[in-house]
Parts: C-alpha cells; sequence; structure tokens
C-alpha cells in the first residue's frame, strides 16, 4: 500500500514538476554547487579558495576607497583641532632693529571659539556671553551660533578677566584657544618699514609682508612654526634711536612749515642699509585703522616725484664720467634762459656769466646742467639714468614700491628738463641710491632694510662710474656745503656736503608757481662719506625768519643739519676739529674753481 | 626539590611583576611631572614675551623724550662742547702733598706757582674749534 502510495505521490509530483521543470532545475543545480562548494572535500577547494579571495579583495578596495575620499575631498568631518589649527593666528618671528631693540613682537592672548553643534540653547549662550562681553553683537553671535558650522570665533583676544568670566559661565560648546596677538611697542616709530599684520598674523604691509612672502605662511599651512621661539627674530637695518629722531625732527617741521606731508630717510651708502625711513603723516601699526588712507602712503617708496636740483648731480655726474666735461669747463648763461620749439627755460638764480662745473652746481644753474645734458646727448643721458636705475621700478624688502613716471616720447626738451630735475618722477628711495652711488666711490647698491655687511654690499654693487668722478662729486658738495645753498646743514665738525632741490609741483598738468616740492641731500662727512641724509617736504610755506622763502634751504636743508646735529653721535661719527687735510687731492691737483 | 623550585619560580615571577609596574607608574610619574613642567616652561616663556614687549613700550624712544623734556635739565648735544685730549691742559707738576700742608699752615716756604700761563693760553683755544 505504501509504495503504491509512494509512487502515487511521485507520480503526481513528476507531473508537477514536468509543468515547472523549465526553471526549478537550473536553480536547484546552483544550489547544489554551491553546496558542493563548501562540504569539506579536496577536489571542490580552488573555488573555496577563490570565494575567499574576491571576499578579501572586496573588503581591501572598500578600505582604499575610503581612504582614497578621505585623503581627496575636504569633508566636513574636520575635527576641532584641524579647525582651530587653521583659524587660530599664527606665530611670527620677532623684528628687531640693528641693535637689537624689538620692533615687534608675538604675545599670547586667549581667544573664545563656539561649536554651534555641540550648543544645545543657541539663544541662552547667546544672552549669556554679550553679557560677559558686551562689546559683541547680539544678533551678529545669534546668526554665527545658528550655523552648521563646527567651529565659529566668538571674540578673539580677550582679557584673562574676560577669560575667566566666560569660563564660569560653564556654556558646553564654548571654549578658549591661545593665540599669538602681534605688537609693536615703539608705536608710530617705523611704522611704514614694519608695516602691520592683521589679527590672523597675516602680514599686510611693509616687512610683515616680506616676511610672509618668505615661506612663513606655507610653513604655517604645514602646520609648522607655531611658536616664535622657532623663529629666527629678523634684524632689521633700522637703527631705532636715529628712526625716532628723524621723524621727531620731521614733526617739527611739519608744524613750523605748515607743510602737507614731509618724508625723510638716513642710508649707510657703503653698504646700501636703509638707517632709518620716514613718512609722515604715519600710523600706528598696532591699530593700523587708517594706514590704507592715501595720504598715508609711504613716499620714500611709493611716492614718485619730480627731485628737482637734486637731479643736476646725476647730470654734472654723468656729463664728467662720460669725458664731455671736466672740472674746469666752464658753461656760458648768458642772457638767463633757453629755448626749445615753443618752450623757454629759465634761470632760476641768474647770473648771466659764465660758470665753471662747480659754479653750475653752487648756483643751480638750469642752463649749464642742460648744457652738460645735451653734450652728452638723448641716448646717453637716457644710457646713464638707466645705468642710475632711475628709469625702472626699484625692488627692496618692502612689498610696496611705484615705477618711475618717465617721458613716453623722449627728445631733446626732455633731456633739457630732466637735466635740472623735471619731467621725470622717481621715488626718492631710487634717487638716493643713485646719489649715494655718487659718493661712495661709483657703486651703485640697492638699498636695503636688512642688516647687511659691508662685502655683501660691495658683492652686489655695480660700478657705474669712475672713483675719480665720485671724488669730484663729493667735491662739488662739500663746496656747497661749504659756500652754496647747503650751508644750512653745514653742521661744524662733520664736514657736510649737500645739494637742495625744489621743484614746482604739478597741478592739473601746469607747474604751480607757489607750491613747492622740496628735498633736501645731505652727505657726511664729504671726504669719505658714510651716510646720506635725506628730507622732503610737500607743500612748504615761507615763514618769518625765512623772509617768505618756501625752497629747499629754509625747511628741508634747516632739519637735515638738526638731524645731522641729532643723529651723528649716535650714527657714531666723530666730530673733527680741523678740516681733514687735502681731502680731495685730484680736484686741487687739477685746480678746480674754489679750491684756491 | 621541584616544589622549591616553583616556589621560588612564583616568588620571581611576582616581584619581576611588582617590579615593572613600580617602573610603569614611575614612569607615568614622571611624564606627569615633565608635561607640567614643560608647560610651566611655555607659561614662563609667554610671561617673558610680554615683559620685553611692555620693557621696549616702556622703553620706546618718544616715551623716554618726553619724560627727558619733563624731568632733566639736559640739552641736545653740540659739537661745541667737546674737547680734543690735545687741548686739554697738561697737569701740573707733581706736587709735595706734604709741602703743601706745610705751606696751608703758613710754615711753609713759597712752593708750586701754576706754570707759564702763556703756554696754558695757548692750549686752552676753541675747545671744538671750528673748522
Amino acid at each position: 500500500m505504501k509504495p503504491s502510495m509512494n509512487e502515487a505521490q511521485a507520480q503526481a509530483a513528476a507531473a508537477q514538476d514536468s509543468a515547472a521543470e523549465g526553471e526549478a532545475a537550473p536553480r536547484a543545480r546552483r544550489f547544489a554547487m554551491l553546496r558542493d562548494v563548501f562540504r569539506m572535500s579536496g577536489e571542490k577547494s580552488q573555488p573555496r579558495v577563490g570565494l575567499v579571495i574576491l571576499g578579501f579583495s572586496a573588503l581591501f578596495l572598500a578600505i582604499t576607497g575610503r581612504l582614497v575620499m578621505l585623503a581627496t575631498l575636504p569633508t566636513e568631518q574636520v575635527g576641532l583641532r584641524r579647525a582651530t589649527s587653521n583659524a587660530i593666528s599664527a606665530a611670527r618671528p620677532d623684528i628687531v632693529d640693528r641693535h637689537g631693540n624689538v620692533l615687534a613682537t608675538d604675545i599670547r592672548t586667549v581667544s573664545v571659539f563656539a561649536e554651534p553643534r555641540n550648543i544645545l540653547d543657541k539663544d541662552e549662550a547667546t544672552e549669556l556671553l554679550t553679557a560677559v562681553l558686551p562689546d559683541l553683537d547680539a544678533k551678529e553671535l545669534r546668526d554665527k551660533l545658528g550655523t552648521k558650522k563646527g567651529f565659529v570665533w566668538v571674540k578673539r583676544e580677550i582679557t584673562p578677566r574676560q577669560q575667566a568670566e566666560v569660563h564660569r559661565l560653564g556654556i558646553p560648546g564654548v571654549g578658549f584657544v591661545p593665540e599669538n596677538k602681534r605688537v609693536y611697542p615703539n608705536g608710530t616709530a617705523a611704522a611704514h618699514v614694519l608695516g602691520f599684520a592683521n589679527v590672523d598674523n597675516v602680514g599686510i604691509a611693509g616687512i610683515e609682508k616680506y616676511i610672509d612672502s618668505q615661506g612663513l605662511q606655507d610653513l604655517n599651512g604645514a602646520g609648522l612654526a607655531t611658536q616664535a621661539s622657532d623663529l629666527k627674530p629678523m634684524t632689521l637695518s633700522i637703527d631705532l634711536r636715529v628712526q625716532h629722531a628723524l621723524r621727531d625732527e620731521l614733526a617739527k617741521g611739519i608744524e613750523k612749515y605748515k607743510a602737507i606731508a614731509a618724508a625723510g630717510a638716513i642710508m649707510d651708502v657703503n653698504t646700501g642699509e636703509m638707517i632709518a625711513l620716514v613718512s609722515l603723516p604715519d600710523f600706528d601699526p598696532g591699530n593700523p585703522v587708517d594706514a590704507l588712507e592715501k595720504d598715508r602712503i609711504n613716499r620714500m617708496n611709493v611716492g614718485v616725484y619730480e627731485m628737482g636740483s637734486t637731479f643736476k648731480a646725476l647730470t654734472i655726474a654723468m656729463a664728467l664720467d662720460a669725458g664731455k666735461a671736466n672740472i674746469n669747463s666752464s658753461y656760458s648763461t648768458a642772457g638767463g634762459m633757453m629755448r626749445f620749439g615753443r618752450q623757454v627755460i629759465k634761470e632760476y638764480h641768474g647770473t648771466g656769466r659764465t660758470l665753471t662745473v662747480p659754479e653750475v652746481f653752487l648756483h643751480s644753474s638750469n642752463m649749464g646742467s642742460i648744457k652738460m645734458a645735451l653734450s652728452v646727448g638723448v641716448e646717453g643721458h637716457k644710457a646713464f639714468l638707466r645705468k642710475m636705475m632711475q628709469l625702472d621700478r626699484m625692488t627692496t624688502e618692502l612689498p610696496e614700491s611705484a615705477a618711475p613716471i618717465v617721458p613716453q616720447r623722449w627728445g631733446e626738451i626732455n633731456t633739457a628738463t630732466i637735466a635740472f630735475g623735471h619731467g621725470l618722477a622717481v621715488a626718492p628711495l631710487q634717487a638716493m641710491a643713485a646719489v649715494g652711488a655718487l659718493v661712495n666711490g661709483g657703486t651703485l647698491i640697492t638699498p636695503t632694510f636688512l642688516k647687511r655687511s659691508e662685502e655683501e654690499a660691495k658683492r652686489l654693487g655695480i660700478r657705474v662710474i669712475k672713483p675719480e668722478t665720485s671724488e669730484a662729486m663729493r667735491f662739488i658738495m662739500r663746496l656747497n656745503g661749504e659756500k652754496g645753498s647747503a650751508r644750512k646743514a653745514d653742521i661744524a665738525g662733520y664736514f657736510v656736503g649737500g645739494k637742495t632741490g625744489t621743484a614746482e609741483k604739478v597741478i592739473n598738468g601746469r607747474y604751480a608757481k607757489n607750491k613747492n616740492f622740496t628735498t633736501f641731500t645731505a652727505i657726511a662727512p664729504s671726504d669719505k662719506p658714510k651716510y646720506l641724509f635725506l628730507a622732503i617736504y610737500d607743500e612748504p610755506k615761507g615763514y618769518a625768519e625765512s623772509g617768505g622763502y618756501s625752497t629747499a634751504a629754509w625747511n628741508a636743508g634747516i632739519t637735515t643739519g638738526k638731524v645731522i646735529e641729532r643723529t651723528a653721535p649716535i650714527l657714531g661719527l666723530p666730530p673733527r676739529f680741523e678740516p681733514p687735510v687735502a681731502p680731495f687731492p685730484l680736484m686741487a691737483r687739477l685746480g678746480a674753481w674754489g679750491t684756491r | 626539590m621541584i616544589k622549591l623550585l616553583h616556589v621560588i619560580a612564583i616568588g620571581a615571577l611576582v616581584s619581576s611583576a611588582l617590579y615593572a609596574y613600580t617602573i610603569k607608574y614611575e614612569t607615568t610619574l614622571e611624564a606627569e611631572q615633565l608635561q607640567k613642567i614643560r608647560k610651566k616652561a611655555q607659561r614662563e616663556r609667554d610671561a617673558i614675551a610680554v615683559l620685553k614687549a611692555e620693557w621696549q613700550y616702556l622703553n620706546r624712544p618718544d616715551r623716554l623724550q618726553a619724560l627727558a623734556d619733563r624731568h632733566l635739565d639736559l640739552q641736545p648735544f653740540s659739537v661745541s662742547q667737546v674737547v680734543r685730549i690735545a687741548d686739554i691742559p697738561n697737569r701740573g707738576p707733581k706736587v709735595d702733598a706734604i709741602g703743601r700742608k706745610l705751606e696751608d699752615l703758613g710754615l711753609g716756604i713759597p712752593t708750586e706757582t701754576p706754570k707759564d700761563p702763556k703756554d696754558r693760553k695757548a692750549s686752552a683755544t676753541t675747545p671744538g674749534g671750528r673748522p
């Protein structure tokens, strides 16, 4: 019975099966194969191993993929540490002057931050924080806390007392980070050289920006060098005491001469180091709210000006060096004027006689300078000025600089006017470098704001004129200091030489008769110059003692004299009681005007 | 015998474990101490930086100038105040101290008189003589 039953069942099943056989049979077969694989049997081991390999490969692929994702995508899952290290202000090296006085340094302060995601009650947190830090804007803070960011600043650089108070509030998700704050203990002194750094300690101007451009920011980006002790202090060529003295005298001068601006600098002519650089009005680097106003520019470096008669020194040096003139050459100034097409150039201090080269310099003769420049020719003039770096932008460590304004078409009339310092506007620092080369023996050294040795300067310097020409220039500058327009700066004992320069300012394309731009360049001591002094006033006015004159000798000249008197002892220039014996041997041998 | 060996081995094990733990705890303690000292040193460094900045702030030239103008009777240095070594008159010849005393008492014979006034005059001219 039973078997028959079974048979009947089997038959029925077979009948059913035959209907579904088309699909069920392969499935069953596949299932059986899988079961075979896992049955412990030697001959099936190969596909088993293959399966394991497949599994592990998938696992490793997943891990690799995730790693690649983490490495490439800037995920939002940055930790707090990462966020803060990006946001807090990095350490900067100290800046010190040439004697090691601190000009800029970092101090530690504490900043408050918040993690909006972790703050439970944002309104309460806002209320509490603004109660403790009253100068916070409540609405702005609420908006900040409302974001989904992992990290926001609440307030930078708080006081220790405020820190204690915020700490006592005990708001979860609010914390402190120690930060570096840049301080400039000397206030406005050397503002234009130092520049300043913003609240994130990123250099914005001046040497501070230069430091960043030297790779500091890259270091910080890599998470290195966040401690000031890791960084070597940067030694500038500036002497803080001299810097202050120069600024003080210029500030007094601005008041006395009612000028709209002033600038000044002192340079070591043998090394090209800038010992002091002042531009007034200036700003406080610790609070540079007005630093970017237009009248706060660094007039030594960013302003370009027609330097007036100071350029005559370049013209004379060019003519002497080219051999077109010697110290005894003479030039007629009869008539008192020269005509170039429609333009007429007049003598300012007309003498009407024939002048020798030193006299051309002493009387600041326009005609003499023009004749000298024309004897060299337009191309020669251009080449000489290019060699003296007067036609291209001069780059120093300070990132701010201006290109000179050179006439687009340079004809004879341009050479004539540039010969006496009109028609070519250069940065005063540039002119200083050139005058430095004229007097230091003929080597042009690009000025620097970092400390530099004389050997290094010698290596970098380019010979531009002959030593004999340089001696002639020193001679005529000294002569001008003794007998000429630079007498106001002839401080006894320092053997000062100098040159005044008064240029009329260009207002709306015309030279304004009563608005002057005055410069005074002085060297000390003239027989072997060590320092070059420059003072500039923009629109100085005449005053009672000057008889209403507002030319350079009456303002920039007097200031330079005071600066020399005040700073020479600091600079280590020994006063001398007798004039040096035979300071200009070559000039004496040639019997130049003024040596007899 | 074997029992004894076991006891010794167990004893050695326990003591070595104890020793290892003491070393570990000491190390932890030292590490903590080091961390503390490091932190302290950092605080000191920060304080030094602040003090340095403050020192320079108090010594900034414009403040010193203001203070000097207010409290001191100093004048700006002038070349005419400098004298050369050669311009300083020579020291007089050595004086007999006892003789001087006798003279002061009115007992002595006439002694030293300032020597050669003409010579002195010549050397004392123009301190800081202008060239």
